[in-house]
Formats: structure tokens, C-alpha cells, sequence
């Protein structure tokens, strides 16, 4: 272990309770050009004393410590002024960890099933300020931010889009449609355009083809479907 | 540097049939996307076929095999993100789309994975990350630029855009997505195919949501946040 700082290079402290991983994990990074490790903690004790003496760049922690979780020891570390970026290095690779340890205040998070050569971009990123995601991890994730915006059917055609094709589908003209749903004919039109367009159809009685082949049609939605929709309701108007 | 099934193990689909090898079939949609050198560059490399280059998606001729990516430029479109990735899935059926912009955005990025969209590049990001797009979609998972990796922990943090802990709906992020470009509420209308008024309820809810007091406020700060 050094305390010499040497410019130019990005200073790294290892936490991680498992020995032998410690060890490996030292020696790879010391082995990249640019990076040097200059302590390493099994604890989040010993984990904190490090940082306070070598006030490194990066800290690459494990979740699971004997002491304290990983999540913990990240939330206090940039707390400090100061403090480190925090890189995530776990075998644990559920997104709930991953948001937990972001909430923390994590810079990056890395599983340990993934290549080496993620870790070194990993590092890279966070020394940079940037953030680092696994990729493994990109599409639950995404899963989470998207949830509450999945509210339209398949094909993307939204209730309303639906309503007019299902109309459509029975035979009914556009005026008629208009009527059925309290919309002007101008509205309904501009809904079969819309619909049209994503579902790549060239007149009104294929898109409904088409939007009713894939999916049963769905259960009339709550409430009365002539109500205009509430602007702080997810809804395609 | 050749595409190779991922680490997902999923294989590649198999192509082109010249010759035996490997032949990745891309469809480009965009004037811009691979205008430049670097980009022919890590597609060759790719062993990537550029089957056609489109300056639309209308231009998509039905019949012919399917291209295993379509790359499609955000910019291309005149309509949201969200629609012209499921126009694309729908005229090119099992097609990944993989959405090339200016900025990966948090708008751009949840209503593409809302629509499909299987990845996302920024129009500054290099080669490599092309080719690293490209391994990926085809190996079934999801790639989102590393240089937007922020974005992505944001949105899962907030559950998707929020603000004041409220959250924004899709409707109103492509909304807001209009006012942050400088469009007025009938130009946003038109490109949204919805009336004048539900652009004004929307806008509406958007102060409401965000406690800001005009339109120059909510456009700085979706600009600020990185939404739009």
C-alpha cells in the first residue's frame, strides 16, 4: 500500500469482506494503466478510516459487509465532504439492490457475473463523474421507470384508439363512432389516423383488423367512456 | 469485429446466406445516421449488411426478408418516438428497432421502451458503442448508450419522470417534449394527431405537476432535467 499520490492516476479503495475476492480484485486493477488501488478494507469500519486517510477518487464497495451493508457504508461515504465516488462491485444482480444502492447515493453498480473489463469501464465512468449502470441490469430497471407509463395496449394504440377501432370493426361510420363515444367526427378521424399510423395500416377497416386480430378485445374500461379523460391520468386523448 | 451471439447466448439469426457466413441484415432510417465515416466503419466491421437506406419509414416496401435491426434516426419522423418505433415493429415485423438521436433523453428513452425500441445510441457516441448495440439487440437484451446511464437510474429512481412527487404521464412528457422545442400548442397538437384543447389541459396539468408558472419555466426545466 502507497500513500505517495500520484497524479494523473485514478486512487481506488477496495471494500470487500471476502479476502481472496479483495486480493483479485487489487491486482486487476493495479494491472490496468491509470488506476491505482491504495488501500484495501474488509470492513465498513476499516472501510471509512481508509477513505478519511487516502481520500481516494473512487471506492469500490461490496454490498454485504460484516459490519454494515454496503448500501449504508455508500449513503456515508457521500455524505462526507469530499467523499468518494462510490462504484457498487455485489454478487447480488436484482435491480432492487441496485435502486437501493443508487438511493444511496452510488455512482455505479456492478455485478460480479459480468467481465472484468466491465469493472475497468465502470471505474473509468464513475472517476469521470459520470454514472454506470450493468448492463445486465439496463432493462429491469427500465422495467420500473416504465411501469406506471404501460397503460396502452398492444400495438401502442391507446383506450381510445381502441374504442373507435372496435366501433369501426362493427360496421359502424365515423359518425356513428362520434356519437357512440360523445367525440366530435373531427376527433374520431384524427383517432383512426393516429391508429392507422401505428399499426401501419393504409385504410380504417384494416386497422381494425389489424388492432382486433391480436389481442381479445379488451374489457370495457371503468367509468363513463364519454367523460373526457383526466389530464392526470395516464390516457391518450 | 464480427457480431457474435451475446452473453445471453441467444443466437444470432442467420442471414444474407453468401458465401455461408454470418450476415447481420440493417435497415437504416435517417438521412443523418450513418453519414459518417466512422459509422460505415463499425458496420463493415460488423460483417453488418446495409440492406436499404430510407429517408422514412413510408418508404418501407412489404415483402423481402426482414432486416434483423432497423436503425432509426429519432429526427427522421415527423411524429413522437413512441409511434414511429411501433410503425416501424409493425411494418417490419421482428425487426429490433434501435433509436439513433442527439441526446439520449429520459423522454426519448421511456416512451421508446414503452413502443419497443430495443436500443438507443447518441449521435455523438462512437463506433464502438454502435457495435456494442448492435451485439446486444441481437443477442435479445436491451442497450441504452453508456453515456446515458444516468438517465436510466434517474427514471428508475422516480419511477419515470417526477416531480414534487408527482408523476408525469406519457401524453404529458410528449407534451412537454413540444414546449421544450419551442413549438406552440396547435404545432404540438398537429404532431401529436390530438386537438388544440387536450394540448392545453395537458400543458395544465404540466404547471400544475411541476409548480411552474408558464411555459418558459416548464420548458427550462425539462431542459435542465435532462427530460427532453
Amino acid at each position: 500500500m502507497t500513500t505517495v499520490a500520484r497524479q494523473q492516476r485514478t486512487r481506488i479503495v477496495v471494500v470487500d469482506d471476502h479476502a481472496v475476492v479483495r486480493a483479485g480484485l487489487v491486482d486487476v486493477l493495479e494491472g490496468w494503466r491509470g488506476f491505482t488501488v491504495v488501500a484495501s478494507a474488509g470492513t465498513a469500519a476499516e472501510a471509512m478510516a481508509a477513505v478519511a486517510r487516502h481520500r481516494p477518487d473512487v471506492a469500490v464497495v461490496d454490498l454485504k459487509l460484516p459490519d454494515l451493508s454496503g448500501t449504508e457504508l455508500c449513503r456515508r461515504l457521500r455524505e462526507q465532504e469530499g467523499g468518494p465516488r462510490v462504484l457498487v462491485y455485489t454478487g447480488f444482480s436484482h435491480r432492487d439492490h441496485a435502486v437501493e444502492a443508487f438511493r444511496a447515493g452510488a455512482d455505479g453498480f456492478v455485478t460480479k457475473s459480468g467481465d472484468l473489463d466491465l469493472v475497468r469501464r465502470a471505474v473509468l465512468a464513475v472517476a469521470s463523474g459520470l454514472a454506470f449502470v450493468d448492463p445486465v441490469l439496463v432493462a429491469g430497471l427500465l422495467d420500473l421507470a416504465t411501469e406506471g407509463l404501460r397503460h396502452n395496449g398492444p400495438n401502442g394504440l391507446s383506450m381510445q384508439e381502441r374504442r373507435v377501432l372496435e366501433r369501426v370493426a362493427q360496421g359502424r361510420t365515423n359518425g356513428q363512432v362520434a356519437g357512440d363515444l360523445g367525440l366530435s367526427p373531427e376527433t374520431v378521424r384524427t383517432h383512426l389516423r393516429r391508429a392507422m399510423r401505428k399499426l401501419g395500416a393504409t385504410d380504417r377497416q384494416q386497422a381494425a383488423l389489424l388492432a382486433l386480430k391480436d389481442s381479445p378485445s379488451p374489457s370495457p374500461p371503468a367509468g363513463d367512456p364519454l367523460a373526457p379523460a383526466d389530464p392526470g391520468q395516464e390516457g391518450t386523448t | 469485429m464480427r457480431v457474435h451471439p451475446g452473453p445471453a447466448g441467444r443466437s444470432v439469426p442467420a442471414g444474407g446466406g453468401e458465401s455461408g457466413t454470418r450476415c447481420v441484415r440493417v435497415l437504416v432510417v435517417g438521412p443523418v445516421t450513418l453519414d459518417s465515416e466512422h459509422r460505415q466503419e463499425a458496420l463493415a466491421g460488423c460483417a453488418v449488411n446495409v440492406v436499404d437506406r430510407l429517408d422514412g419509414l413510408d418508404q418501407v416496401r412489404v415483402g423481402g426478408a426482414t432486416p434483423h435491426v432497423t436503425l432509426l434516426d429519432a429526427c427522421t419522423e415527423d411524429q413522437p418516438i413512441d409511434e414511429a418505433v411501433a410503425s416501424a415493429a409493425q411494418r417490419l415485423p421482428g425487426t429490433r428497432v434501435v433509436v439513433f438521436a442527439e441526446r439520449v433523453t429520459t423522454v426519448l428513452l421511456l416512451a421508446g421502451v414503452v413502443s419497443g425500441a430495443r436500443g438507443f445510441v447518441a449521435r455523438s457516441s462512437g463506433a464502438a458503442v454502435l457495435r456494442q448495440a448492435l451485439r446486444t439487440v441481437l443477442a435479445g437484451a436491451l442497450f441504452v448508450d453508456p453515456a446515458a446511464a444516468h438517465v436510466v437510474v434517474q427514471a428508475a429512481l422516480d419511477r419515470g419522470v417526477a416531480c414534487g412527487g408527482q408523476r408525469l404521464t406519457l401524453p404529458q412528457l410528449r407534451v412537454l417534449e413540444g414546449l421544450a422545442a419551442g413549438l406552440k400548442n396547435a404545432e404540438i397538437a398537429a404532431r401529436l394527431g390530438v386537438s388544440a384543447e387536450t394540448v392545453k389541459d395537458h400543458v395544465g396539468s404540466l404547471l400544475r405537476k411541476t409548480g411552474c408558472r408558464n411555459r418558459t419555466e416548464l420548458a427550462l426545466l425539462a431542459t435542465r432535467e435532462g427530460w427532453t
